[in-house]
């Protein structure tokens, strides 16, 4: 996978703008459904999504090939959403009207069957209630079935870290389920 | 379950030793309540986890492409002319700040001549007023520059004494000349002056 990857940025590097559609159609459903796990919506996981998909077209130039493109991607991809969560938080702090725009976001969703609907309502309400960076490796551990030695080079921090973060997470996940049952 | 709850999650996480963990799993073979614990545990995770799995409308992932480069055609045209976007304000604000700098200097000058006239036209003796008018109206720039220096001392008659705090005001403030200085002066000072005109000049200054 690795080589395969390396493979399209020396194509892209070297003009061939193909190769970089092609690192979007391997990624984006990654990118998105980080960035919709971490948000809770689709209007701002779709701007995370284009965001990070922008900042992969401009840095690209800037890969040094010592990381693979997947750890690369899941840099932007967590930074651009905790980001993202800190732009709303403040927006919110000063905004009177609290209100997220639900119809809205029913309105634009893609997912549109109902099973999957409410399952992902369900996540919703648990995660977003949890503080960003540990939503963030519960999302990684439970949803992208990523190792702590992968998180740790994404996220840049200690397995030991993220393994109390981890645990932080899923005792209030668990908390939080329960309460909702 | 509290107390099991600790364990389980300590246990997924990875948290525990090699020594906790050897003793976990063999209380695990043996303890149904711990089994049962931990698999209603894994439970919950795992129903939280089959998201991963949703169906989306394909459509917005076939869409997301052409928006990109949309948005990357637009930055990159903003940037042709982003030098442009940054230097109209840029050179508005210098401009503005020009004109607020003359203007300022002009009222400065219109507001010293207003005074002077007003202090001029007081002095009851028609020769010395007309005199500071003169010098006034032909040269008004020299005549407030020749005020800021030394030679402001050659203006004043030499017999009067202005104590040092008066003297400091007159030649530290850049504009200072001795009308608009008048204005600063307290009222002992200001009695002071008046005296020493009098018995100097003997000119009755009104």
């Amino acid at each position: 996978m690795q080589d395969n990857d390396f493979d399209l940025i020396k194509r892209f590097l070297s003009g061939e703008e193909v190769a970089f559609n092609l690192i979007v159609k391997k990624y984006q459903k990654k990118i998105y459904w980080h960035a919709r796990q971490m948000m809770g919506n689709h209007l701002d996981a779709d701007e995370v999504t284009q965001e990070v998909l922008i900042v992969i077209f401009n840095k690209l130039k800037n890969f040094n090939f010592n990381s693979s493109l997947y750890t690369w991607i899941y840099k932007i991809v967590t930074t651009r959403s905790l980001n993202q969560i800190r732009k709303k938080q403040i927006k919110r702090f000063f905004s009177i009207d609290d209100n997220d725009g639900d119809e809205l976001q029913d309105k634009h969703d893609i997912v549109e069957e109902l099973d999957s609907k409410e399952k992902l309502e369900k996540v919703k309400k648990v995660l977003q209630k949890i503080p960003p960076k540990q939503r963030q490796i519960f999302i990684m551990r439970n949803f992208e079935d990523l190792s702590y030695e992968e998180i740790s080079e994404i996220t840049g921090k200690s397995v030991g870290g993220l393994k109390a973060n981890y645990f932080h997470a899923l005792k209030k996940v668990l908390e939080l389920t329960n309460e909702n049952k | 379950m509290k107390t099991n709850e600790e364990k389980i999650l300590k246990y997924i996480s990875g948290q525990l030793t090699k020594e906790e963990l050897f003793v976990f799993e063999e209380e695990l073979k043996r303890s149904d309540h711990l089994k049962k614990d931990y698999d209603n545990i894994k439970l919950q995770l795992n129903d939280l986890s089959k998201i991963k799995n949703a169906e989306t409308n394909e459509i917005y992932f076939t869409n997301l492409l052409p928006k990109v480069y949309q948005k990357i055609d637009k930055k990159k045209k903003f940037r042709k002319f982003e030098s442009i976007y940054y230097l109209v304000p840029t050179v508005s604000a210098v401009v503005v700040l020009f004109l607020f700098l003359i203007n300022t200097k002009t009222n400065n000058d219109t507001g010293y001549k207003d005074l002077a006239n007003e202090v001029v036209n007081n002095i009851s003796d028609q020769e010395v007023s007309d005199k500071y008018l003169t010098e006034l109206e032909t040269d008004p720039e020299n005549y407030v520059s020749n005020q800021n220096n030394d030679e402001l001392s050659v203006q004043i008659p030499s017999d009067l004494e202005l104590n040092s705090d008066s003297y400091t005001r007159l030649i530290g403030n850049p504009l200072a000349n001795e009308f608009s200085t008048l204005r600063n002066l307290s009222d002992n000072d200001l009695e002071t002056v008046y005296e020493k005109l009098n018995s100097t000049t003997s000119q009755k200054v009104q």
